[in-house]
C-alpha cells in the first residue's frame, strides 16, 4: 500500500527533477548533516516550521534538541516591536521597521489576537505586568480605586483564548490602600511558562514602621492553582527605599536588592564603583537600568553623558558581593548623530531594556524646548538605531518589547516513527 | 597541465612566485593551483602536509564541481586580510559579495553537487554559502513547495497533516 501511495506522489512532485538530479539532490537533502547544514541557515523560525512539515526525517531534525540550541544562537529570537502602555482600547504592538514579512505577518496576527479579545466584556481597563516568550501576563483593573479584577494569560502569537488565572484578593486591595509602602511585581517564569503560572512578589518598604527594614514576599500562580503566600525574614537596609525590576530591584541608593526566590532570602549588591545614579523628575527617566542574562546573571546598564557601559554582575561567584566585569562602552555621539548638533540635549534611558543587554530605548530632549522629544531604539550589539519617536506613545514612558518566541511550535505526532524512514 | 608533484610547482600568478599543488578530479582531470587557494580545504591542506607524489587525488568530486570549487578559493584566497573599516577593505568585501552571488546562479542539482564537495572537502565558507543559498529557495515555500522543488515524499498520514496543521495555529501556519 505505502508503495502505490508513493508512486502516485512520485508521479504529481517531481515533474521538473531529471533523474540525474534527483539524486544528487537526495544525496544532499537525504544526509541528516547536510540537510542540518542547511536548515541551519534559515534565519526564522517560521520557515523553520514550514520545512519541518516537509516529512517525517526533516521533522525530526529540525525538532532535535540540539539543532535548536545551534539554531536558537545563530538566530536569536527577534524584536518584533513593543506595546506602549497608554490608554488604547487594546494593547496594540507597534512593530519595528524593516521586519522581514513573515514577523511583519506575526505581528498583524498579534494586533488582530488582541482586537479580538477586547471585545469581550470583562475586558477593560487594563495594565500589561509582563511579556515572556509570546505569553502576556494582563491585569484589569478598577478604574477608580486601581484594585484589581482579573488576571489573564494571553498569547498574541497563537489563535487560544486568554486563560483568566486566580489571583490573591488579598494583594489587590493593598495596592490601592497602601501605595508607596510596598511594590509589587508580577511575571512570567523566564521561559514564558505553561500559560497557567505567573509570580507575585511584594517587596514591603516600611516594615512596621520602620522606612530602614524591609521584607518580601511571594505568591506562586502554579498550573492555575495559587499557592500560598510565603515571607522573607525582615532585612535592615543601610538606607533607603526601593524601585525597580524583579528579582533583582534597583534601589534609588546605589544598591540592588536581590531575592533568592528558592532560600526565600533578600540580599544586597553594591553598584559598580564608578556608577553613581541621578535623580530624575520622572520614575521612568533613568541613567540606570538593569536586564536579564542567562541563569541568574544580570546587566547592569549605566547611561552618563554620552556613553553607555555595560557591565554583566555573575552570580556564581559569590551573590553578596559585588562581581561586575565591565561588558562594553558605547559613545553615543558616534551612532546618534543628532547629539552633536544639539547643546543642550539630555539623555534618558526608558523602561524597559532588552533581556542580554540587546536593546534600550532612549529618550533624547532638548532642555531649551520642552516639545522636542525624540525617542531611540539602539541595538546594543549592531549598534543600529531607530528612530521610535514617530509612534505617537509619548503620553507615557513605559515599553513593552515584544519578542518573537522561542522554541517555535513544532506539531507533535501521537505515533512513533519506529521502523525508520521514507525521508526522501 | 604537466604532472608534478604535488607541492613542488611555481607560478607566478598575483605577480610573484607562489607554491601550488595540483588536484586530481574523480574524472582523472587535473587542476594546478596555488597551496593558499586550495588550503581552504581542509581536506586538502592535510593531504599536503601528508605530503606524496602525482598529485592529490579527489575521488568523490567531479572536474566540473572542482573547478567551480576552485573557482571560489582562487577568489577568496586572494583576499588580503582585511584593515578593518578601510575603504578598499570595504571595496573588497563588496566585490566578494558579488562575486558569491554569480557563483550561486546554478541550477538545484548543480548546487547540490557544491554541497557535497564543500563538505568533502572541508570548505567552511562554500558550505556556508551553498547551504545558505538553498535555505533561500526554502524559506518563503510551504511544505508542499518545498516536496515539489526537491521531489520529496510526503510521509505524513492524512489525520497526522491534519494534526500539523492545527497545532501550528498562530504564527506558526
Amino acid at each position: 500500500m505505502d508503495g502505490v501511495q508513493g508512486e502516485e506522489e512520485s508521479l504529481l512532485n517531481e515533474p521538473a527533477l531529471s533523474p540525474e538530479a534527483a539524486t544528487v539532490i537526495a544525496l544532499v537533502l537525504g544526509n541528516d548533516d547536510l540537510l542540518r547544514e542547511v536548515l541551519l541557515h534559515l534565519s526564522l523560525p517560521t520557515s523553520l516550521v514550514h520545512a519541518a512539515c516537509v516529512c517525517k526525517r526533516w521533522l525530526r531534525v529540525a525538532s532535535g534538541h540540539g539543532f535548536l540550541r545551534d539554531f536558537r544562537s545563530l538566530h536569536p529570537p527577534r524584536l518584533l516591536g513593543y506595546f506602549p502602555n497608554n490608554t488604547q482600547p487594546y494593547p496594540k504592538l507597534l512593530p519595528c521597521n524593516g521586519l522581514p514579512t513573515e514577523l511583519e505577518a506575526a505581528s498583524r496576527h498579534a494586533n488582530t489576537y488582541l482586537s479580538r479579545i477586547s471585545k469581550h466584556p470583562l475586558f477593560g481597563n487594563y495594565v500589561i505586568l509582563d511579556i515572556r516568550n509570546g505569553r502576556m501576563l494582563v491585569s484589569m483593573i478598577d478604574a477608580c480605586d486601581q484594585t484589581r479584577l482579573a488576571i489573564m494569560v494571553c498569547t498574541p502569537l497563537q489563535s487560544a483564548p486568554p486563560v483568566h488565572l486566580p489571583f490573591s484578593q488579598l494583594l489587590s486591595t493593598y495596592r490601592g490602600i497602601n501605595k508607596g509602602e510596598f511594590d509589587m511585581f508580577e511575571f512570567l517564569p523566564e521561559d514564558g511558562g505553561d500559560g497557567l503560572s505567573y509570580y507575585e512578589v511584594r517587596v514591603m518598604k516600611r516594615h512596621q514602621g520602620n522606612p530602614r527594614v524591609i521584607l518580601a514576599t511571594v505568591v506562586a500562580c502554579e498550573a492555575g492553582v495559587i499557592g500560598e503566600c510565603r515571607a522573607t525574614e525582615p532585612m535592615k537596609l543601610p538606607k533607603g527605599l526601593l524601585c525597580g525590576t524583579k528579582f533583582y530591584l534597583l534601589s534609588n541608593d546605589g544598591y540592588i536588592l536581590g531575592l533568592d526566590l528558592v532560600t526565600m532570602t533578600l540580599f544586597y549588591i553594591n553598584l559598580p564603583e564608578e556608577v553613581e545614579m541621578v535623580k530624575t523628575e520622572y520614575d521612568y527617566y533613568k541613567n540606570v537600568d538593569l536586564s536579564r542574562g542567562e541563569g541568574s546573571n544580570f546587566y547592569l546598564i549605566y547611561l552618563k553623558g554620552f556613553h553607555i557601559r555595560v557591565w554583566i554582575h555573575d552570580a556564581e561567584r559569590g551573590s553578596e558581593t559585588s562581581n561586575w566585569v565591565l561588558v562594553d562602552t558605547i559613545s553615543l555621539l558616534k551612532y546618534l548623530v543628532l547629539l552633536r548638533s544639539c547643546e543642550g540635549c539630555r539623555i534618558h534611558l526608558l523602561e524597559r531594556s532588552g533581556d542580554n543587554a540587546e536593546f534600550v530605548y532612549l529618550r533624547v530632549s532638548d532642555t531649551l524646548d520642552d516639545y522636542s522629544d525624540a525617542d531611540y531604539l539602539l541595538l546594543l550589539k549592531s549598534r543600529a538605531v531607530e528612530d521610535v519617536s514617530e509612534n505617537h506613545w509619548r503620553s507615557t514612558s513605559l515599553l513593552n518589547p515584544f519578542m518573537m518566541v522561542w522554541p517555535p511550535t513544532f506539531p507533535a505526532l501521537n505515533e512513533e516513527d519506529d521502523h525508520g524512514h521514507v525521508g526522501l | 597541465m604537466a604532472a608534478a608533484d604535488s607541492c613542488d610547482g611555481i607560478s607566478t600568478s598575483g605577480g610573484g612566485w607562489e607554491k601550488t599543488v595540483t588536484l586530481v578530479s574523480s574524472d582523472d582531470a587535473r587542476f594546478e593551483v596555488r597551496e593558499a587557494a586550495a588550503s581552504l580545504s581542509q581536506t586538502v591542506r592535510r593531504m599536503i602536509r601528508a605530503g606524496g607524489d602525482g598529485g592529490i587525488p579527489l575521488p568523490k568530486v567531479d572536474a566540473r564541481t572542482l573547478s567551480t570549487v576552485l573557482e571560489y578559493c582562487n577568489k577568496h584566497a586572494a583576499v588580503p586580510a582585511p584593515a578593518p573599516e578601510s575603504s578598499s577593505a570595504e571595496a573588497a568585501a563588496v566585490d566578494l559579495e558579488w562575486f558569491d552571488k554569480e557563483l550561486m546562479h546554478v541550477d538545484l542539482a548543480t548546487l547540490c553537487s557544491l554541497i557535497r564537495a564543500a563538505d568533502y572537502l572541508e570548505v567552511a565558507g562554500l558550505l556556508d554559502l551553498t547551504c545558505k543559498t538553498v535555505a533561500d529557495m526554502i524559506k518563503s515555500k510551504t511544505a508542499e513547495e518545498i516536496r515539489q522543488m526537491f521531489g520529496i515524499q510526503n510521509d505524513f498520514t492524512p489525520e497526522e497533516e491534519e494534526q500539523l496543521s492545527r497545532e501550528n495555529a498562530g504564527v506558526f501556519e
